[in-house]
């Protein structure tokens, strides 16, 4: 559904994007664009939505390139960063122009309209102007308005930023709901537990490059350098002592009723742990693999290429 | 021997501090000293000064140089040494303090309502009455220190030359400096009070700036359509100008005593009122 | 630190008051409150702060009954980071947080000192020096730390402290707030939007709607474990014939990303160790489910739309190899 292949993006001297290869499969689902302030994420979904051509390379979307292509364009909805919408003017006028815009009219585009607001759960309140509406509810409204031509592929760029958390909880509802219909989605944003929880498909850029892609338990896997840390809850003692026999032991730490160890290789130990535990060799009541989140991926990934 | 883990010391006495007040207007102060408008105006007050304190030892010269005798009686009909010369000791620096207490003066609250500062002002222990005494006392004390050598300078000068018969009158400081007080107040609650309507420090200057010309404007139509002498009491370039002139007994002031004090306290008694209304700390949205 | 009870606050011009029934006691800690915009989280701090007088009720902060008299004092003994910007953009961040512990009551030269050892504190070294408008959201975020600060207070508010910044800024901010309270002994009132900043730092938690508290209390308590609920996650994917299997297991409540939660049939989660044996998978991860902090949030906030958690299942991920970039030019 969308390649990339070499495509960087220079605003002049300055880089936005390193070339890039990457590729994501059809069908449905959610993708999370992530990394820290100036990584790249605007550039990459810039190019995405054929606002800006690549410098160089190709990028492809339903295979043709999306730079001023009505074609690709007709199929993918952008929800630009920020929350900026004429204050006095009412949300479903709004939209209609919106719907114009894209070449709907009539009765299409009242459905289309209609059909948008009922998505997002704003049919109730979209007679009121911009003004008097929530941060939470203008978002939707940005949010149905680029559902308005039903796309196939649909771009949102830090959606959640300044939202409380209820609104987010609702937008990422919304977000989970319109995947599982088969609306591809890619999110960007820079606080990584938003994401965790949406999604467990990243691509991570970093200082203008794609450092890594894949679910995060996949890329956690690949950084074989870093000993992977598994918190045992149960008795320590007998836990400890199992845990020293083992040849992938790193490291090891007593708490009051756990041993936290350090593996070097968890396809190893884990299989031998879970036949412990099966047989009733070790008293292990939880196991708890301590970083194996997000945060901890992306702190290892930037500090291995930083 | 002991390791020291890189934290905070304990907490510091709390009770030795300066009143807070006086910390908002030493800070005005600093941050006014580092811009260049602080130097520039710096530079064309001494210049000004300088000409003037020269101009008063010309006339001394004048007097006692024989050969100069002739050119004196010319200058003595050209400019006559009673009240008026006491009263335009400070009147060349007044259209210029003018336009210092618009530019600085402009931005004393609005700078701060940019910046959302107050809010945080008002969370630690200042009261809205300390802000509001920092900004008038800032706002007041700029131009009285400014006008402060040019009716000391002169008049130390006249005295050390030609004691009593100097050209300014040995009591002038005593109607001088009543004088620029009050003027200093009305120009720093005016500045104030403009300054707390607008919301960015440049509109600030514009506000000052069309406030004073606004009622200049208005009060002379008011004047011309009326014929009221009375009108002038509201202009407040006009009455900043009339105070030395009062006090020292002009013969025919720019505004009459009465009009002068009521629109002087017209003036303070809104403009204290607006920034007052203005800088309420419920006004803090936090 | 703080006791209310039954405590009202009410703004002279408004009909209803905006902070009513307040009843609430916190011990020094590090205390997260929760709530949508508008919900009453300004009132409160401006309560705090003795800005505004309750009009019923009544409450102690840090020993002092609020409306008394010396509550005015108590703006000495807390520090207050706001939201907004807040900083004199002309002026270097010394010289602005020496300016604020003189506001606080520190004699100059105390105050020179104190802006130094704060700066090192928050980390802006030499950079302290230059005006903050050159500065980045990072340092600005420090920056204001440092003058809530300054003048060493006995409780902090922190308003929104980690807004717009990556995540290892929002790290380092978490971990400051962590050290203020561990080392310094400060208490510690986070406003935030942030579930996951809340979650990580706070041992209290508040949670307040249109005026309003709807839950608070120790976040241990309010995050219940849930009793025979298990999250399962495995080395590999399971395959559709495992998955049906994890009924012998329990119900599967939800499944996301990987992640299975379940209601177990039996009380002992070692039950999936022995689970995983027999089928052929590998567990990464077995342990008992509390509840998240968003749950008790919305169960908090609407109490009769969330009597029991939400059920969903995610759309399933279309298969693809994961990567990592190690050269800066792709694959």
């Amino acid at each position: 559904m969308i390649s990339l292949d070499r495509a960087s993006l220079r605003y002049g001297p300055i880089l936005g994007l390193s070339p890039t290869t990457f590729e994501l499969p059809d069908g449905g689902g959610i993708t999370g664009l992530l990394g820290p302030n100036g990584a790249g994420k605007s550039s990459l979904l810039q190019l995405l939505s054929g606002l800006l051509p690549p410098s160089g390379g190709e990028v492809r979307i339903f295979g043709e390139a999306p730079f001023r292509n009505p074609a690709v364009l007709a199929r993918l909805g952008l929800v630009p960063e920020g929350d900026r919408l004429p204050t006095g003017l009412r949300a479903d006028r709004w939209l209609r122009m919106m719907g114009e815009l894209s070449g709907l009219s009539g009765e299409a585009l009242q459905a289309a309209v209609a059909q948008a607001l009922q998505t997002v759960g704003m049919a109730d309140r979209a007679h009121l102007t911009f003004a008097r509406m929530s941060k939470g509810m203008r978002q939707r409204i940005r949010l149905a308005q680029a559902l308005l031509h039903g796309p196939e592929l649909l771009i949102l760029d830090e959606p959640f930023n300044g939202l409380d958390p209820e609104a987010r909880l609702t937008l990422m509802a919304l977000l989970r709901d319109l995947a599982e219909k088969g609306t591809r989605i890619l999110v960007s944003s820079h606080i990584l537990g938003e994401i965790a929880q949406l999604t467990d498909r990243i691509l991570l850029l970093f200082r203008g490059r794609l450092l890594a892609e894949g679910t995060v338990t996949e890329i956690r896997q690949l950084l074989d350098r870093h000993p992977v840390e598994l918190r045992l809850t149960g008795e320590a003692q007998a836990l400890a002592r199992w845990a020293v026999e083992q040849p992938e032991l790193a490291a090891l730490r007593m708490e009051e009723d756990a041993v936290v160890i350090s593996v070097r290789s968890p396809r190893d130990i884990l299989p031998r742990l879970q036949k412990a535990a099966a047989e009733g060799g070790i008293p292990l009541r939880a196991l708890d693999p301590l970083d194996l989140n997000l945060d901890a991926v992306f702190q290892y990934l930037t500090k291995d290429h930083a | 021997m002991p390791i020291y883990a890189p934290t905070l010391p304990p907490a510091p006495d709390l009770s030795q501090g300066h009143p807070p007040a006086l910390v908002l207007l030493r800070f005005d102060l600093a941050r006014l000293w580092r811009q260049k408008i602080g130097r520039f105006f710096g530079f064309v007050f001494t210049a000004i000064l300088l000409i003037q304190t020269a101009w008063i030892y010309a006339k001394f010269l004048m007097q006692t140089n024989q050969t100069l005798r002739p050119l004196e009686e010319y200058s003595k009909g050209l400019f006559a040494q009673g009240a008026d010369f006491q009263a335009s000791l400070l009147n060349p620096t007044m259209y210029l303090l003018w336009f210092l207490v618009a530019l600085v003066g402009g931005g004393l609250v609005a700078r701060d309502s940019l910046y959302r500062v107050r809010p945080l002002m008002y969370a630690h222990p200042v009261a809205p009455q300390d802000y509001l005494l920092a900004k008038l006392g800032f706002a007041s004390a700029l131009p009285f220190a400014i006008l402060l050598p040019f009716a000391l300078l002169p008049w130390a000068l006249s005295l050390a030359l030609a004691g009593v018969h100097g050209p300014v009158w040995v009591t002038a400081p005593l109607r001088l400096l009543p004088a620029m007080a009050i003027s200093s107040i009305l120009m720093g609650s005016l500045a104030v009070g403009a300054s707390s309507l607008a919301s960015t420090p440049r509109a600030g200057i514009g506000w000052v700036l069309g406030l004073v010309l606004g009622a200049g404007t208005l009060t002379s139509m008011l004047h011309g359509l009326t014929g009221l002498r009375l009108f002038d009491g509201l202009n407040p370039v006009m009455l900043a100008e009339a105070w030395p002139q009062l006090l020292v007994g002009v013969q025919h002031p720019l505004v009459a005593w009465v009009p002068a004090l009521l629109g002087t306290v017209f003036h303070i008694g809104l403009w204290t009122f607006v920034a007052a209304s203005r800088t309420r700390p419920s006004e803090a949205v936090i | 630190m703080i006791a209310f009870e039954n405590l009202e606050v009410r703004y002279q011009a408004a009909p209803s008051p905006a902070l009513r029934g307040l009843t609430l006691s916190l011990e020094r800690g590090i205390v997260g409150l929760l709530g949508p915009n508008g919900a009453g989280k300004s009132t409160l701090l401006k309560a705090l702060l003795g800005l505004l007088k309750p009009s019923g009720g009544s409450g102690t902060v840090l020993g002092v009954a609020l409306g008394a008299p010396e509550a005015a004092k108590l703006r000495g003994r807390i520090g207050y980071m706001p939201e907004y910007d807040a900083l004199i953009e002309d002026t270097s961040a010394y010289e602005q947080v020496a300016f604020w512990g003189e506001l606080s009551g520190l004699a100059p030269e105390a105050a020179r000192d104190r802006a130094h050892e704060v700066l090192y504190f928050v980390g802006l070294d030499e950079s302290r020096y230059r005006a903050v408008s050159g500065y980045s959201t990072g340092m600005r975020q420090r920056v204001k730390l440092a003058q809530a600060l300054v003048h060493s207070p006995e409780l902090i508010f922190l308003d929104e402290p980690t807004n717009g910044l990556d995540p290892d800024g929002r790290r380092r901010m978490l971990d400051l707030v962590l050290r203020v309270h561990a080392e310094l002994g400060t208490g510690v009132i986070l406003a935030s939007h942030l579930l996951a900043d809340v979650e990580r730092v706070a041992d209290q938690l508040v949670i307040l709607d249109q005026g309003e508290i709807k839950a608070a209390g120790s976040m241990a308590g309010l995050r219940r474990a849930l009793a025979r609920r298990v999250e399962l996650r495995f080395l590999d994917p399971l395959d559709a014939a495992q998955e049906a299997a994890l009924t012998e297991l329990g119900t599967v409540l939800e499944a996301r990303n990987g992640l299975y939660d379940l209601e177990l049939t039996e009380a002992d989660p070692g039950g999936a160790f022995s689970w995983a044996q027999a089928h052929g998978a590998t567990l990464i991860q077995v342990t008992p489910r509390h509840d998240r902090l968003d749950e008790v949030l919305l169960r908090a906030l609407h109490p009769a739309l969330h009597p029991a958690l939400p059920l969903a299942q995610n759309p399933a991920q279309p298969d693809s190899e994961p990567s990592i970039n190690t050269a800066g030019t792709g694959r």
